[in-house]
């Protein structure tokens, strides 16, 4: 009975004494994605359809690299109309050695609808150790999407607002075929750049749906009387006026401009 | 000719009036010679019970023939008896005194319940009260308190039971004799089993495949079936009420006996809200990401569940028959599938609201147990039918699925139907007893949804067991048995449409035929060299046959948030196991170290292949592999009374686990881990009791972890409750208070599905509870 009882147990020590100094220490440590660009940039990117984008990745792992993939696709947060498709493509690159420049590049087709995209990159390394994944957010234009024009205020200045007045948006939004949606928010803004912020601190928030079948002008005072009253007791700080304009064919335009509340 | 025929009618009358044999006897304290009264002693064979009067005395009627009695007394060691009744008999227990609660109670053992000290393997045993269940945020959750058990969550209402870090297809669940089967290799596929139900678990730690065959390779959870009711009408209402989400459960159970059968019925319901957790954002791939008012966003859910029981006992033959069905509904938190984005995340909307992404199953089982004598001994037959149906709802355009009309929200359906049958035979022979058995099942999977994961399947397993108990000497019992085991699976090709290509067809599964053939071995000891000291020994050689999953998956599995694919030619997994015990009983205290030691061949796992899914938003491919790989650990319980209303126990677990071609441990490996337990219980009269205690649970961080899994730091967590139960005519009545993390401790747990999201836990929970007995 002691036999065995002493047995097992010394067994079972010395396979895991072989076991554990059989192999050197194993590479658990993940590949590092040094910095994303698209068209050399990491944010504020335009790009046309019918282009093409220049997608660049600095690499980098401990002992030998092993995959980028790189997924392209809309954040229209939600929209979504049955009778168009947006672009989205997959593009996986093989990699090598502990350091590496990737430059590759991706066709935007023609008929891509126009919005908010972002592509994701994703690194993994020869032992399969993921790495944390990065983004970069880039706006698509075409011809016929939304266009948001807005003539008083002057966002190309500081814009300046102080508690209790009101805040009158003048301008209008134009498209070449048929508006659908139009979405005003007045938000404070936040330090990391998420696609949409959170629900806190929206002091306007209208969103506005146009039913008709050619739709193809819409005033901000005339049709939105978007005239946001600022409350007297407003936290003070850095806003972001944000008009989401989007048209029947599902084409998107996003305008952002920054608001002082003082 | 005159004297014959008179003895020939005196011998029939004889015989007539011999049809059943009666035992009685008394029950003795053991050391003070004194009557116990109201004990409980059960013929196993034939599911009668009766209690002993206010002498100590028992007297019960049985037809000739060989039966298993137990003998329950509360403030005394259960003890198991042999008995072989062929004429009146009468037997004196003398029982002994014990202030520790588990010595009250037997364990089922091979055949039948016997004391803990014969059983060669470790068997951990639950009591519950009444609808106790309940309290916990789902079933598996009552394993927690057990050391070497754990469970894995998916927030709160999922749970699977962990057996020294292993579940899913490696620990096998019994609902009173019939297998649990809801696709349980997937990680946020939880018990589909009524938590209010159940009032004993008991647990094998260890190998149990020689009985309970190929899923039981690292342990089994058996769901015990209620005691007989009463004769008469009986019943019970729980309610439980829990703060941190707003939960609201109600169980309501009724009993009508008359004479030898009886039907009863329970019915149950929960609901509850989004939950909450000491963080006001997580950190997430180096984002940080808001968690609005402390509120997990759609994490609600609603569970009902009903169930229904008719017995019936007759000396020759007893029946059970069970028709149950459980239905649930849980939110997933919608970070989980994906990247989380703040403004989905951050919009926690109607906390109430059970959203998308969710699972919804519907498990319907029927089942009859059907005991019989044959000779002197009996025949255990049971046959079942399951009936697991899965939804996990999502938006398709969430997930690139473009083409489909997002209000078709059905990502995943699996169908499973599962047919039961098994019987065992046991006798006994020169001073042997021997045990053999059959169990078939087969099992149809058919697969429905936009997205894809496993093909339809059909598969078919049957096995064959003997086992022989026995006795060297009074202090040294053993056992020995085998196994063989025959698994047939046919799965179908399936072929699906490529995401951004919807004309074309893309081969996700293909079409596999595969037979498997195993056996299985066990040798165990068990010595009691005298009345304090017990040492267990149980080796054996378990199998495990791979499931469909492991084959010939092929697609995002959102229990792990990966692409998952099957290896189509993967062996069974073979296990060489020893586990030992050691135990120091007096009657205060009690003290138990069970060490144990698996090497596994072909041990079935994860691999990350470093290729990535061709699948949009997909990261990289994971592929079934085997390899050999090292399991071990150790647990130590000690249980003191200083005085006999006050409870003192610790239960320190740990496993080391080792994967030897890849160098690394194996993934959801559970940590170091501690639980301090006091309770005191006040006596006020006959009639009435109350009760305090508290718990104070430590793990220790868990570094040790797979590739490409996080380390989780430790954590402490204390609980609190106060109980109060009262008798009056009739009713009987129980209220407790309990706080769990009462200092809104934020804590990860390693084995959670949202750990890889650094979420933590719940908060602070106070829960209600109210039962009353009727």
């Amino acid at each position: 009975m002691k036999k065995i009882k002493t047995f097992s147990v010394l067994a079972a020590v010395g396979l895991l004494f072989t076991a554990c100094n059989k192999d050197e220490e194993q590479d658990t440590t993940a590949p590092v994605i040094q910095s994303v660009t698209i068209n050399e940039e990491d944010h504020d990117i335009t790009v046309m359809v019918g282009n093409e984008i220049h997608i660049d990745a600095h690499v980098t792992d401990n002992e030998a690299l092993g995959e980028l993939k790189v997924d392209v696709h809309d954040v229209f947060d939600g929209h979504s109309h049955k009778s168009s498709i947006k672009w989205a493509e997959v593009l996986t690159i093989q990699l090598s050695g502990k350091e590496q420049h990737v430059h590759d590049h991706m066709e935007v087709p023609q008929d891509a609808l126009a919005g908010p995209y972002h592509a994701v990159f994703r690194l993994i390394d020869a032992e399969g150790n993921e790495g944390e994944f990065a983004e970069v957010d880039f706006m698509i234009t075409n011809a016929s999407q939304p266009q948001i024009s807005i003539t008083d205020p002057d966002f190309n200045d500081h814009v300046h607002v102080t508690k209790g007045s009101t805040l009158r948006i003048m301008g209008v939004v134009t498209d070449a075929t048929d508006l659908a949606e139009i979405k005003i928010s007045l938000e404070e803004e936040h330090e990391e750049h998420d696609h949409k912020g959170t629900l806190d601190e929206s002091l306007y928030e209208e969103d506005f749906d146009l039913d008709g079948s050619a739709d193809t002008s819409w005033d901000f005072q005339a049709d939105g009387n978007v005239n946001i009253a600022i409350p007297a007791d407003a936290e003070e700080g850095h806003y972001i006026l944000r008009v989401v304009a989007l048209d029947d064919e599902g084409n998107m335009n996003v305008f952002e401009g920054e608001v002082h509340i003082m | 000719m005159r004297r014959s025929l008179i003895l020939f009618v005196c011998a029939l009358f004889g015989l007539v009036l011999k049809a059943q044999v009666q035992v009685s006897g008394q029950l003795l304290d053991a050391q003070t010679g004194e009557a116990i009264a109201y004990a409980l002693i059960e013929v196993h064979e034939s599911g009668q019970q009766t209690g002993t009067d206010e002498h100590g005395e028992f007297r019960f009627r049985v037809k000739p023939g060989n039966y298993h009695l137990h003998i329950e007394a509360v403030g005394y060691e259960a003890t198991d008896y042999d008995l072989v009744a062929q004429e009146d008999t009468t037997l004196v227990f003398r029982l002994k005194p014990t202030f520790l609660e588990l010595q009250e109670v037997l364990v089922e053992d091979s055949y039948s319940k016997t004391q803990q000290r014969k059983s060669s393997l470790s068997i951990e045993k639950v009591k519950l009260e009444d609808g106790e269940g309940g309290i916990g945020s789902s079933l598996a959750e009552v394993l927690k308190k057990s050391p070497g058990l754990n469970a894995y969550n998916t927030g709160v209402g999922i749970a699977k039971p962990v057996i020294r870090g292993f579940t899913g297809t490696r620990v096998a669940v019994f609902d009173q004799g019939i297998k649990q089967e809801g696709q349980q290799w997937g990680m946020d596929h939880g018990l589909e089993i009524d938590p209010f139900n159940p009032q004993t678990i008991e647990i094998i730690k260890g190998p149990g495949a020689l009985q309970y065959g190929s899923d039981a390779i690292s342990g089994v959870m058996k769901v015990l079936p209620a005691p007989f009711p009463g004769e008469g009408y009986s019943g019970s209402y729980t309610g439980i009420y829990k703060s941190n989400n707003n939960s609201r459960g109600h169980s309501l159970q009724t009993a009508y006996r008359h004479k030898n059968q009886f039907i009863s019925g329970r019915a149950s319901y929960q609901q509850y809200e989004d939950y909450r957790v000491p963080a006001e954002e997580f950190v997430y791939n180096s984002f940080v990401l808001p968690v609005t008012d402390n509120t997990l966003k759609n994490t609600a859910g609603k569970l009902l569940s009903g169930r229904l029981n008719y017995g019936l006992l007759k000396p020759g033959f007893n029946l059970r028959v069970m028709l149950s069905q459980y239905r649930q509904k849980v939110g997933l938190y919608p970070g989980a599938t994906g990247i989380p984005r703040a403004y989905d995340v951050g919009n926690i909307g109607q906390v109430s609201d059970i959203g998308l992404p969710n699972q919804e199953i519907s498990h319907t089982k029927a089942y009859a147990k059907l005991n019989f004598k044959i000779g002197n001994n009996w025949l255990v037959t049971d046959l079942g039918f399951q009936q697991n149906i899965r939804r996990e709802n999502s938006r398709p355009h969430a997930h690139g699925f473009q083409e489909i009309d997002d209000n078709n929200t059905l990502a995943l359906g699996l169908d499973l139907n599962t047919y039961s049958l098994n019987a065992k035979y046991s006798w006994r022979a020169h001073e042997f007893r021997f045990n053999v058995g059959t169990n078939h099942q087969f099992q149809q999977n058919r697969r429905s949804g936009w997205e894809y994961l496993l093909p339809d399947f059909d598969r078919y397993n049957g096995g064959l067991f003997a086992l022989v108990e026995g006795e060297l000497d009074p202090t040294w019992n053993w056992n020995a048995g085998a196994r063989v085991d025959y698994a047939h699976m046919e799965s179908s090709q399936h072929l699906q449409p490529w995401f951004n290509d919807p004309d074309s067809l893309v081969e996700r599964s293909p079409f596999l035929q595969r037979d498997f053939f195993n056996y299985a071995l066990a040798f165990g000891l068990a010595h009691n060299p005298n009345e304090v000291w017990n040492l267990k020994l149980n080796l054996a050689r378990s199998f495990r046959i791979p499931v469909p999953a492991e084959l010939v998956s092929n697609g995002i599995h959102h229990g792990t948030f990966r692409h998952e694919i099957g290896t189509p030619n993967l062996d069974s997994e073979v296990g060489y196991q020893a586990d030992l015990g050691l135990s120091f009983t007096q009657k205060a205290l009690y003290l138990k170290l069970t060490p144990f030691f698996n090497y596994f061949e072909n041990f079935l796992y994860l691999r990350p292949a470093a290729t990535f899914s061709p699948l949009p938003d997909a990261g990289q491919l994971y592929r079934y592999t085997q390899a050999e790989a090292i399991h071990t650990g150790a647990e130590f319980f000690v249980e003191y009374h200083p005085i006999q209303a006050l409870h003192l126990s610790t239960a320190l677990e740990y496993v080391h686990s080792y994967n030897i071609e890849t160098g690394l441990p194996l993934p959801f490996t559970p940590p170091l881990s501690n639980l301090l337990g006091a309770e005191y219980i006040g006596k006020i009269n006959q009639k009435q009791s109350w009760s305090i205690g508290g718990e104070y649970r430590w793990a220790a961080a868990q570094n040790r972890t797979d590739r490409n899994e996080a380390d989780t730091p430790g954590y402490h967590l204390l609980h609190g409750s106060l109980g109060y139960k009262r008798i009056f005519n009739k009713l009987s009545l129980r209220i407790g208070l309990r706080v769990e993390n009462a200092f809104d401790t934020p804590y990860l747990q390693h084995l959670s599905r949202y750990r890889i999201l650094n979420l933590p836990e719940q908060g602070r929970n106070i829960i209600i509870s109210l039962n009353l007995k009727f």
